[in-house]
């Protein structure tokens, strides 16, 4: 199997100061969830999760509804909704918008979607400055990176990476205590804040029966976005959509429990719509950019769309100890981790990148932890045969089938298995590792890869069938 | 035309209608925490000072003032409108500025050392004030 990323995953694995930053970093958010999930609380985590599946279930098997409700409630309280195909319509948009009212500059908090459609990039070349106001998103936008954790962008950087950046992009002496970079992000995006023309933000739950918009944040960051500009847009995945404003709770505990093991977090901000006519605070206009994106393609299978029930906490990224060990940029999209290897195949086809439904123990841990009961194990069991049906469509597997093919007939024949038996034996009775020391072109390729990460156990010196006729 | 052709592979994927009605939803999920009121404050308190805030218990409106003149003192403050803030007379202390304006009260918010607010709702068990902006 193609494995294209190994390239990035080699450098992870042999940088020791992220592998401690790694460990750590998602080692922290599994102690802060254990703790929180394992507090009493009403109704109990375990109802939490099943009600919430249940929710996510019904509002994607009865999506088009609901999308239409909650598209009627936002144009009743003063704001507009867009639909959009792809990232490309989604920036036409905002660049005629921004065209229409002489915008230049925009502030962005967090958003996993706008990372998914590469929006600041496709902004800056209509000469739109997007800048994104999430302490982590602004620091790997200044490294010019993309998010390396769902949840926390910056994961693998430590102060001194931060320092460095800092001193680069800003001008500023090396500065190594966290509270003090924290300090002069602020000063920097305090300006930005109160000069932005358009304020982005994503969007963690839309609520069809009340058209609002829920942000859940820590920073205050998005409360600034969506409020101090003119004008607001929210984007978000079709998918984000509840029924009622009374199911909204229930994700609201499990959000931030999974995420960072907070009962909430520091803000929750309930958005409908722009500011009336006796109102003195909020945007002039409020748009609600809703996300396609290939999110329809995930709906044709029945077990599949489940992957649609995702509310992004990152819990299955902490838990991964594949993800653990080979980080959030081993990963060829923005989604990484389990849920990564779920959802990004089904976004552009099993052939692009066949190696992801395989990044996994298949160990369960990220289905034990997922708030919304995904049952990512299934799924990428379903896409691994996915990615060998299409090899065997295309042809690709023949060297695979072939390799097969020669295993099952020296297993099936006892001349063969004893004649094999006696190759290795000769082999292991000289000691060491002897099948890497096979020479080249034996050694490369599919099968050297695969050695790369193994220790074979040595073969026995004296073969049972041996010492069985000699007794 | 994108809302047409999204919301039609939506129902194509789906095998449903154009405004046909979904089953009914899940019953909501409402278990209250089993407290009597008088606890409430207490515990409200406790989840207060668990995330490193400080609380303080007002006898009286005018109590209430006083308290934040101690804490407001020396520093540029902007308080909100909120009738309950006037009632204490909090917009008159020293150094607490209250603006109407937008553009003033940007520019004042932006460059103040305390916030003062009211807040419509205290949730005892996670200690998080609830603010309905728009009014104030």
């Amino acid at each position: 199997m193609a494995v294209p990323h190994t390239g990035k995953m080699k450098t992870t694995l042999a940088d020791a100061n992220l592998q401690l930053a790694l460990y750590a970093g998602t080692g922290r958010l599994i102690d802060h969830r254990r703790k929180a999930v394992g507090q009493t609380i009403f109704p109990t985590y375990e109802d939490l999760r099943t009600q919430a599946h249940l929710i996510k279930r019904h509002t994607i098997e009865n999506l088009d509804y609901y999308l239409e409700r909650l598209e009627s409630q936002v144009v009743a309280h003063g704001g507009k909704v867009v639909f959009c195909q792809d990232g490309v319509e989604v920036a036409d948009f905002i660049v005629d918008l921004a065209k229409q009212r002489g915008a230049r500059l925009i502030v962005k908090s967090k958003s996993m979607t706008t990372e998914e459609i590469d929006l600041n990039e496709r902004l800056e070349r209509h000469n739109l400055e997007a800048v994104e106001t999430d302490l982590g998103e602004y620091i790997i936008q200044l490294a010019g990176q993309k998010p390396y954790h769902i949840v926390a962008p910056a994961l693998h950087m430590t102060r001194y990476d931060v320092a460095e950046v800092f001193t680069r992009k800003l001008g500023i002496e090396s500065e190594t205590v966290p509270e003090k970079q924290t300090m002069i992000a602020r000063a920097v995006l305090r300006q930005k804040f109160l000069a932005a023309d358009i304020g982005i933000t994503g969007a963690n739950f839309l609520v069809a029966d009340s058209g609002a918009v829920v942000l859940v944040e820590n920073e205050g960051n998005a409360r600034l976005t969506s409020s101090a500009p003119k004008i607001h847009i929210a984007i978000a995945g079709i998918e984000k959509v509840i029924p009622r404003a009374q199911d909204l709770p229930v994700f609201l505990k499990l959000l931030g429990r999974s995420a960072t093991g907070q009962a909430l977090t520091s803000y929750t901000s309930i958005l409908s719509g722009p500011r009336r006519g006796d109102e003195n605070d909020g945007p002039e206009e409020f748009y609600l950019i809703l996300l396609d994106n290939g999110r329809t393609q995930l709906l044709r299978d029945p077990d599949r769309r489940q992957s649609l029930y995702c509310i992004r906490c990152g819990a299955c990224l902490n838990h991964c100890p594949v993800y653990r060990k080979i980080g959030g940029h081993s990963y060829p999209w923005v989604y990484s981790g389990p849920i990564g290897a779920v959802i990004t195949p089904q976004f552009h086809g099993v052939a692009k990148e066949p190696w992801l439904p395989f990044a996994s123990s298949l160990c369960g841990a990220c289905a034990e932890v997922c708030p919304v009961k995904i049952d990512i194990p299934k799924l990428l069991l379903d896409l691994r045969a996915d990615v060998t049906d299409e090899k065997q469509r295309t042809g690709k597997s023949r060297l695979e089938k072939l390799t097969w093919r020669i295993w099952a007939n020296v297993m099936c024949s006892p001349r063969l298995y004893g004649i094999a038996g006696r190759f290795a034996a000769a082999f292991g009775s000289k000691g060491g590792r002897w099948i890497r020391s096979l020479p080249w072109p034996l050694n490369r390729g599919p099968l050297g890869e695969w050695l790369s990460q193994r220790e074979l156990p040595l073969p026995a010196r004296f073969r049972f069938r041996d010492q069985w006729r000699s007794r | 035309m994108s809302r047409q052709a999204i919301l039609q592979k939506i129902r194509t994927a789906l095998g449903r209608n154009a405004g046909e009605p979904p089953p009914p939803v899940p019953p909501a999920l409402f278990d209250p925490l089993p407290l009597d009121r008088a606890a409430f404050v207490p515990l409200f308190f406790a989840a207060i000072e668990r995330l490193a805030g400080a609380t303080y218990r007002a006898v009286s409106q005018k109590d209430a003032g006083e308290i934040v003149r101690s804490l407001v003192v020396g520093k540029q403050s902007v308080a909100s409108n909120a009738p309950l803030l006037e009632a204490c007379g909090i917009p008159s202390l020293p150094g607490v500025e209250r603006w109407t304006d937008r553009e003033a009260l940007r520019t004042a918010c932006s460059a103040a050392d305390v916030g003062i607010t009211s807040a419509s709702y205290a949730l005892a068990d996670t200690g998080v004030l609830v603010m309905l902006s728009g009014h104030d």
